[in-house]
């Protein structure tokens, strides 16, 4: 018989992966976790279908291969468009970060410590980027700097945890601003550049191993990552 | 409706370009519904129509991507009543000659996901592809759809139920992965 109370839990635990939870449903949710093995498990599952899936359909496989007509006659007028969604999502790109700290998300531990008893900590900060967009890339960079910055004097930490076509951004052949994330981390101690090494294998699989950036870090997956780290208090930003 | 008609031209321009951007996440998520290029590049091109055509009725600008998903799901769904008017459209499910035992290369890999995408129920397609390449939040897509709140979030969690049993031999690349990474020689953080 079908058990109503497991698919309510499995629904919440899909809506806490897409962020669609308010931060008390989180809380609650991330309490459920605490006490289940078998639910962080599902968790895992839950995000790697979503990396799969985003995976399948990488939008420059749309953009480089539609059908030869245009919507639009001339390829100024395609131009003159491109430009100015660029400038609009650069334009936009401000608003669209998410801290979830600020709207209440304070996680529990996974080893005995509720979520009560975790002080957040203002200044241990995790930047999340799955995407491939330069807009994306550059919002995180200029975040990471800033915060970096702020921290200087406090004894901060800035975590970049890449994952996905996030990746992008640490490794050598894709990513544009090498030499801009070399100079920050020698310039800033407290931050710090973190590749999913799921994703690395992903493309090890494929017969395309990555090179990443020389200050590049390595995590064994960055969703257990993140978690860890939010059941220490750290704030989570995703870009 | 009557602030939409005193719209000044360069605002009307404006979403006009915006319009035509959003051309190639059309054309994905046409096709990841359809399984079929061209017809996901018809579809879009209907939609796309429309959208010019209807654009006084978009009321708000910041809700334009959920507005064109509208009309492609209108598009699709229209082209479905026309060339398949008996069948259940949870039923619609593509031929594909992919099959799961090859070597998975990256391509394979991709192919062998979208495999399993396309072999979803439509409704469970449309829902997932939605939330997951769209970024579209579940109210949006209750709206894309006009479908409940909790049919959305059944529908997303039996699909990628169905995803997760069909794409196991993926799953396990994870695990199999875990092990292998104890040999590598790069700097790795906990």
């Amino acid at each position: 018989m079908k058990n109503l109370k497991d698919d309510k839990i499995a629904e919440r635990l899909h809506a806490l992966a897409d962020g669609q939870l308010n931060a008390k449903d989180r809380r609650e949710v991330l309490q459920i976790l605490e006490n289940s093995t078998e639910l962080r498990g599902e968790m895992c599952d839950i995000y790697r279908i979503k990396d799969l899936v985003q995976t399948a359909y990488p939008l420059e496989d749309f953009e480089h291969k539609m059908p030869s007509r245009q919507f639009f006659s001339t390829q100024l007028f395609s131009k003159v468009a491109s430009y100015f969604v660029a400038f609009l999502v650069t334009l936009a790109a401000g608003y669209k970060i998410h801290d979830f700290t600020s709207s209440g998300i304070t996680s529990g531990g996974f080893h005995g410590l509720s979520i009560a008893e975790i002080k957040p900590q203002n200044n241990k900060v995790i930047l999340f980027l799955g995407s491939s967009e330069p807009a994306k890339f550059m919002q995180t960079l200029s975040k990471a700097e800033s915060l970096a910055k702020q921290f200087e004097k406090s004894d901060g930490k800035v975590y970049v945890v890449t994952s996905s076509a996030g990746i992008d951004l640490l490794r050598t052949n894709t990513s544009p601003h090498e030499g801009h994330i070399k100079e920050m981390t020698k310039l800033y101690p407290s931050l710090h550049f973190v590749a999913c090494n799921n994703t690395l294998y992903q493309y090890k699989k494929a017969g395309k191993p990555v090179e990443l950036i020389e200050s590049a870090e390595i995590a064994p997956s960055a969703v257990e990552f993140v978690v860890k780290h939010l059941q220490q208090g750290w704030r989570y930003i995703a870009i | 409706m009557l602030k939409n008609l005193f719209r000044p031209k360069r605002f009307e321009r404006q979403l006009e370009l915006q319009i035509a951007a959003h051309r190639p996440r059309l054309y994905r998520l046409a096709n990841s519904w359809c399984g079929d290029r061209m017809l996901a590049d018809d579809l879009v091109q209907e939609t796309l129509k429309k959208a010019l055509l209807k654009q006084h009725q978009l009321k708000e600008f910041s809700r334009l991507e959920a507005w064109l998903c509208r009309i492609l799901h209108n598009c699709w769904m229209e082209y479905l009543r026309v060339k398949k008017p008996a069948m259940d459209i949870d039923d619609v499910t593509l031929q594909h000659d992919q099959t799961p035992d090859k070597e998975l290369t990256e391509q394979q890999v991709v192919e062998r996901v979208r495999h399993a995408i396309i072999m979803l129920p439509l409704t469970q397609r449309q829902v997932i592809t939605l939330v997951d390449l769209e970024g579209s939040s579940y109210e949006e897509v209750s709206e894309i759809l006009e479908i409940p709140l909790g049919t959305v979030m059944s529908r997303l969690s039996r699909a990628r139920l169905l995803l997760k049993e069909r794409l196991i031999g993926i799953q396990n690349i994870r695990s199999a992965h875990a092990r292998s990474t104890h040999q590598n020689h790069l700097r790795s953080v906990k």
